[in-house]
């Protein structure tokens, strides 16, 4: 066993203990915290496989901007103390299945016969290859995507503004 | 990077600086008729743009789109009804509270994103205009925000295109693990080499990149959500899905699977096939059982989206020219239809239950007349456009010799006839005593032109389809 | 690279090694000094947050404003566009001027959004004026 596969196993683990840990846990927050930490260990993983730039972009997306809104999210919508079982067998039943599936998948994926084997091969993404890559093939993509920041960003304003609008509406209905 | 990748993207480089000057124009000063005459000045900038350089020989920009000809006539397509559903929204957002300047802004990114799903050539271009189109059209939905059934609407369409895409972005994962590119020609031509022995994961990835086209095409397991979203959208976001987000779907449906020999692959043909049967047969079957007029029009989408997939399945030479116009003359009829709705829809609720249709003919005698050719022209009566496109599908699926497919098609559309001649009478009976009073308004100008405009499409591709048919057989050579 | 050849393999991964030893030896000093250097008492009020001042009353979970939602929203909107600023300014100078207008069209659309944010009132979080 080298070095290599030696800490590919270990970041698996810690990525699987702390997913595990995440899903099962009641208070929400507990949750994030742990998700936080999987995060980072697919960062890591990244970096292990040789794309440090989306390492780098796993932190700083996923384990920073989007546990923010997640944390926000939790403390908006006041879920707690809920006594029900954690996994209604309603719900149990359709992950199950769920899951099967994508072990079946991953198996074939390790296991069975590419059609075109040498189709990936392996290789170093440094951050100036990706730049490169990016906005000398794929500039249009790169355009567009503006537009789907910027829509999203109407978007959730205009939907998340009700309650400013509310109170607007009501003063003027009421002078 | 050369001056002929910018003239090939005029139309979406025009869209996007209509974009740009609807969101200064809002920041600066809040108008709701500058903003319309912003938004239609951008669109027809956009479809001037169509036409001065959609004769244009096919041309790949980057790795992502390939603007040729069936592109440009579906972005011609995409910017005409969003212009319609644009002026379908003046009158109806006019007195809504609140700021309404946004549903213009929004109409035009989703349409731009429904322009880049028709030219896409690549996966990473399908899914980008695919989340676009999606982010916009939960917020479009979700626009009424007082009524309760609107909101509700977004929010079912967040999560059920949310799961969508989690499927078509594993499907693209798994494609790519085993072809090893995302371009389409790549993978359609992986496909054909691979025949009836195609690899476990290519299948699988298939599979999945079909859910997530069904799903927008609202073909029959994945169709749970159209009911709802129908009814509980505003009328024109209805419009807008109904046409637009299919329109882009069926390009795409066209990139990705026209260039394969079904013979050859039967387990795509199969599962496209049982779709489309599945479609037909549980549209028209939920259709008879409803008393919501959208929720009628919510089904009957569903099954002409299975009757679309009978002409494309046929493989023939007809086949891409069938579905072309099919999705046309679908688009003219849908946005006149939702057009009526509209504009008889008051603010605070949208006309809806066959109550509300009681009687119009005696009330609003040309928009009785213009709703009933609509519901003709769904139920595929002669002399519309509805009637051309059938005929035109059930002649290519002949010549595909998929006859059980086309038994289906012919017994379900006689079927359908019940539910749309059930609206039709409701319009030609006696108006209801005790009812309240819809509005009496009367058709603002905006509203009429569209109706107008559609009525005429309508009947002129429905009696003389020649001109139409042309067009379609140049740009699918 | 190849991934199976010890050499490279740690060759390329030694700064992550090095960086992860630095930050578990650091947890260890920071918990293991202060757990023996510091000094161990339960008095009636030690596990209170403050020495002084008011006791916490009621849960911490209660609703917040709608507007965090927003805030978030927004960072990770521009969050998101900072990824793309880092991966041009990565390669700056290979992409050169056709990169740069690439660049200054997409800031360009962002700018407006900001713009737009700005004017219609959205960043302002006390009440409105």
């Amino acid at each position: 066993m080298t070095l290599y596969s030696l800490l590919f196993y270990l970041l698996a683990i810690i990525i699987l203990a702390s997913t595990v840990m995440a899903v099962t846990r009641r208070n929400l927050v507990h949750a994030i915290i742990y998700l936080v930490v999987s995060f980072f260990g697919s960062a890591m993983l990244f970096y292990l496989l040789g794309a440090p730039f989306l390492a780098a972009i796993e932190v700083i997306i996923y384990a920073g901007a989007i546990m923010i809104l997640f944390l926000f999210i939790v403390m908006m919508i006041d879920v707690d103390r809920h006594k029900e079982r954690l996994f209604p067998i309603r719900q149990c039943l359709p992950a199950i299945i769920f899951g099967l599936v994508y072990a079946a998948v991953g198996l074939m994926v390790t296991f069975g016969h590419s059609g075109s084997k040498a189709s990936m091969p392996i290789a170093v993404a440094t951050p100036n290859a990706f730049g490169r890559f990016v906005f000398e093939h794929h500039w249009l993509a790169v355009e567009i995507v503006s537009l789907l920041l910027l829509v999203a960003l109407i978007g959730a304003l205009y939907l998340g503004r009700l309650k400013i609008e509310k109170s607007a509406a009501a003063g003027k209905e009421t002078p | 990077m050369q001056t002929a990748d910018f003239t090939a993207l005029t139309p979406l480089l025009l869209l996007a600086a209509a974009i740009a000057a609807v969101m200064l124009q809002i920041a600066l000063k809040r108008s709701h008729i500058l903003t319309i005459v912003l938004t239609l000045a951008g669109l027809i900038a956009a479809m001037l743009g169509v036409l001065a350089v959609g004769d244009m020989p096919a041309r790949q920009v980057t790795p992502l789109v390939t603007m040729d000809r069936l592109a440009f006539f579906f972005i011609g397509l995409i910017l005409t009804a969003t212009a319609a559903t644009a002026l379908l929204g003046c009158r109806y957002w006019e007195h809504a509270v609140g700021q309404c300047e946004e549903y213009y802004l929004l109409l035009l990114v989703a349409a731009l994103g429904a322009c880049v799903l028709a030219a896409a050539h690549h996966f990473a271009a399908f899914f980008i205009g695919l989340e676009i189109l999606s982010i916009s059209l939960f917020t479009l939905m979700a626009f009424a925000r007082r009524r309760m059934a609107s909101v509700e609407a977004g929010l079912k369409y967040l999560v059920l295109a949310g799961i969508s895409s989690a499927f078509l972005l594993f499907g693209i994962a798994l494609i790519y693990a085993d072809v090893g590119s995302l371009a389409f020609p790549i993978w359609t031509a992986r496909l054909q080499a691979a025949g009836e022995t195609v690899s476990p994961l290519l299948l699988i990835g298939m599979g999945m990149t079909v859910i997530g086209v069904g799903f927008k095409l609202a073909l029959v397991p994945f169709h749970m959500w159209t009911a709802d979203i129908y009814q509980g959208a505003p009328a024109p976001t209805t419009a807008f899905v109904a046409t637009v987000s299919k329109s882009a779907m069926v390009a795409l449906l066209l990139r990705l699977f026209a260039p394969v020999d079904f013979t050859a692959e039967p387990a795509l043909f199969w599962t496209l096939a049982i779709l489309a049967f599945a479609s037909m047969i549980v549209g028209n079957i939920l259709a008879l059982r409803q008393d919501s007029v959208k929720r009628i029009l919510a089904y009957s989408s569903i099954a002409h989206m299975g009757y679309l997939l009978v002409a494309f399945l046929s493989g023939g030479p007809a086949a891409i020219a069938a579905t072309v116009f099919y999705i046309t003359a679908y688009t003219i009829t849908v946005l006149g239809a939702f057009g009526v709705v509209t504009v008889l829809s008051r603010t605070d609720a949208d006309a809806d239950s066959m109550s509300d249709f009681q009687g119009l003919f005696f009330s609003h005698p040309w928009l009785a007349g213009v709703f009933m050719a609509m519901l003709l022209s769904l139920a595929g009566i002669p002399l519309t456009a509805g009637f051309i496109g059938k005929f035109y599908a059930i002649t290519a699926g002949a010549q595909g010799g998929i006859w059980w497919l086309i038994i289906t098609l012919v017994l379900t559309s006689a079927a359908s006839l019940f539910y749309y001649l059930r609206i039709v009478v409701a319009m030609f009976s006696p108006p209801l005593e005790n009812k309240t009073q819809p509005p009496a308004a009367g058709i603002s100008y905006s509203g009429g032109l569209v109706l107008t405009v559609m009525t005429v499409l309508l009947i002129w591709v429905g009696s003389a389809p020649g001109p139409l048919i042309d067009l379609i057989g140049r740009i699918t050579q | 690279m190849d991934v199976n050849d010890p050499v490279t393999s740690i060759a390329t991964i030694w700064p992550l090694m090095v960086f992860l030893l630095a930050a578990t030896g650091l947890v260890i000093v920071m918990i293991g000094l202060s757990a023996l250097l510091g000094q161990r008492h339960w008095q009636r009020t030690t596990g209170e947050p403050f020495e002084s001042g008011m006791l916490p009353t009621g849960t911490a979970r209660i609703r917040f404003d709608v507007k965090f939602y927003l805030m978030a929203m927004f960072f990770v909107i521009f969050d998101l566009e900072a990824i793309f600023i880092f991966a041009w300014a990565a390669s700056v100078r290979q992409l050169g001027w056709f990169g740069y207008i690439e660049m200054l069209i997409f800031v360009g659309f962002l700018l407006l959004a900001l713009f737009y944010l700005w004017r219609v009132g959205a960043l302002e979080w006390g009440t409105k004026r």
